[in-house]
């Protein structure tokens, strides 16, 4: 076994695909593309909030119409009727009339929704400084237009705000990279190996096809389950290079080790029912090529379930635990969101064990099928 | 009690293709091949040779038929059958991403080899391959006939009782296709029983004590070179070999 497992590795790890998806995506490309797109949104949402738009009025506006606007940074451009279309140096309008004031924006472009609210929320502030002005004219208290005042107060400690957060995207992502991570390896140790001849070489030599086959999920396991861990370490890299503020605890970013830890456990069979499942679909094809197509489905039926599970209002309970894919996002997200319910953790790994030792039982079953081996 | 080396008795085997239907790929083989022999397998594409050979490897299970090896039951004991056999398939089924040096030690180890035998047998099959060279470049990065060379060593360095080849110098120039021949010449006169597939009529020629021709999963002419020179009144291998394919050349 030991000669077995050395070849696996040693063309695994030279494998430049396999080493993209295992160790530079995660660790490199990933927290680049975090940084970027934290940095992008960013920048949007600074635009958004701080650049003065234009916005056309029709109709007479008065000068605390005219400061209410500013306030918001909105420029208000005369305009002697309304036109029939948005032009492009307008993102709203605003129509004057006695008693209506009407805003025209456009729905499907996201800086003219933000100007509309920026709109509204002036006009609000323009009709509340009215009616407190009227009510001082005519000697009215205004005291009564405000009996109560709410504030709210959030009970979260700060860790759970920030593994709260982390939840959102940690579980998801921890499965799909999984489900990746293997997914090269897997493809060509089989169809790869099926390919080049040699497989069979392999298969007349060693006494047990049994080893061959526990060899090669073996290692595709090992690459699946490394793939998780540097996919968190990338992903909380990207997290403080972007000062995401939301997971971070002053300077210091908040790590859930208890989670993690038990989440890592839990990828142990995980990994392996993913790595026999990526051998078993690379036994069918005849190329690597072949294979590749394979696993375009395999990726949506996997995204599917633990898209599902990573839902707010999905709550995970009793069967679910026996949901292959959906059970481990749905206790990867509990562990983050609510800490540990043990009756679920162990119903789920229990039943990932047992997946897990059914997917090789058939992969070992597979590898006694000339018809698929050798699918000419 | 059969004879030592390979007998292979009526070997049949069938596959299912969903347009064909039951495909016979090989139909009734039957042939011999003795310690310190070297038997070619001849035929066009898609006579059953590749199978064949594979059946012989154990990686393939026969539809029917009888295969002993050293006398020993084959089909019955698939494990102890892969203890005595090498198999080297056609494009020489190397790993690309290892190199010649540590794809041979694996299989070496996985042959149960010791490390010290290993080490010394290594160093000698690629000191006669001229292999050191190339021996800590990854195969993929090697030409052609280096791969060959190293999949040769992989068989000599594990040296089982039984060669099986199949095609084994495919695509190769004559320097190289050289030392592949006299790399089996050498094993038969080991005492290792080389079972061959080939097109090349010149090698079967220059190589083999015994040749078997295979057409449509049959065998039709089995015989040493001067059998088949009798059998059909050709002199050449290559008309030798055109006229057996001929239903009257295939009619003993």
């Amino acid at each position: 076994m030991i000669p077995l497992l050395r070849k696996e590795f040693l063309e695994i790890l030279r494998d430049r695909r396999t080493l993209f998806n295992t160790f530079v995506f995660p660790l490199v490309f990933y927290p680049l593309f975090m940084t970027f797109v934290g940095w992008v949104g960013q920048k949007g949402q600074e635009t958004l909030e701080e650049r003065t738009y234009a916005v056309g009025i029709v109709g007479l506006a008065d000068t605390l119409l005219l400061s209410a606007l500013q306030q918001e940074h909105l420029q208000a451009v005369p305009l002697p009727a309304l036109p029939d279309s948005l032009p492009r140096d307008f993102k709203a309008f605003l129509e004057i009339q006695p008693g209506t004031l009407r805003v025209y924006y456009d729905g499907a472009d996201e800086v003219s929704r933000a100007v509309q609210g920026r709109l509204v929320r002036a006009l609000d502030r323009l009709r509340h400084q009215k009616v407190v002005t009227w009510l001082q004219d005519l000697g009215v208290d205004t005291a009564w237009l405000f009996p109560f005042q709410v504030k709210t107060v959030n009970l979260a400690s700060r860790e759970r705000m920030a593994t709260s957060a982390l939840a959102q995207m940690l579980g998801y992502l921890m499965v799909l990279f999984i489900f990746v991570g293997g997914l090269n390896a897997a493809l060509d140790t089989t169809a790869g190996e099926k390919e080049r001849r040699t497989l069979e070489v392999l298969l007349a030599l060693v006494p047990r096809r049994r080893d061959v086959v526990l060899a090669k999920v073996m290692a595709v396991s090992v690459m699946a389950f490394l793939t998780a861990p540097l996919m968190v370490l990338g992903m909380l890299l990207g997290m403080a290079r972007a000062g995401a503020s939301a997971f971070l605890l002053g300077h210091h970013l908040y790590i859930p080790w208890g989670a993690l830890t038990l989440m890592m456990v839990l990828s142990v069979p995980f990994a392996v029912f993913v790595a026999s499942l990526e051998v078993t679909i690379g036994s069918f094809a005849r190329s690597f090529r072949e294979a590749q197509t394979y696993t375009a489905p395999l990726l949506m039926l996997a995204i599917f379930p633990i898209l599902l599970a990573s839902l707010p209002f999905f709550t995970f309970s009793g069967w679910q635990v026996l949901v292959p894919v959906y059970n481990i996002g749905a206790c990867f997200n509990e562990l983050l969101r609510q800490g540990v319910v043990w009756s679920h953790y162990l119903g789920t790994f229990v039943s990932n064990l047992v997946y897990a030792a059914l997917m090789v039982a058939m992969t070992l079953s597979l590898f006694h099928r000339e018809s698929v081996l050798f699918r000419e | 009690m059969p004879a030592p080396g390979v007998v292979v008795q009526d070997l049949k085997k069938y596959f299912y293709d969903r347009k064909r239907g039951r495909v016979r790929a090989v139909d009734g083989v039957s042939f011999e091949a003795r310690p310190g022999e070297i038997f070619a397998l001849l035929g066009p594409n898609g006579a059953g040779k590749t199978t064949t050979l594979r059946v012989l490897a154990t990686v393939l299970r026969p539809t029917g038929g009888q295969v002993w090896m050293d006398g020993l039951d084959a089909l019955a004991h698939p494990e102890e059958a892969r203890r005595r056999i090498g198999f080297h398939p056609g494009d020489a089924g190397v790993y690309h991403r290892l190199t010649p040096r540590e794809m041979v030690e694996i299989f070496g180890r996985l042959r149960g080899l010791d490390p010290t035998t290993l080490k010394q047998r290594t160093d000698e099959v690629f000191e006669r391959l001229n292999l050191n060279e190339v021996a800590h470049q990854t195969l993929g990065k090697l030409s052609t006939g280096q791969r060959q060379k190293a999949a040769v060593a992989r068989l000599w360095v594990m040296d089982p009782p039984i060669w099986i080849l199949d095609e084994p110098a495919l695509g190769l120039d004559l320097p190289t296709t050289r030392v592949v021949e006299d790399t089996l010449l050498e094993a038969r006169n080991r005492g290792r029983t080389v079972i061959l597939s080939t097109h090349i009529m010149e090698q079967a020629e220059y190589l083999a004590d015994r040749i078997g021709v295979i057409h449509h999963g049959r065998i039709v002419a089995l015989g040493t070179m001067e059998d088949l020179r009798r059998r059909t009144g050709k002199q050449r291998l290559r008309e030798v070999f055109l006229a057996l394919l001929t239903p009257e050349g295939s009619t003993p």
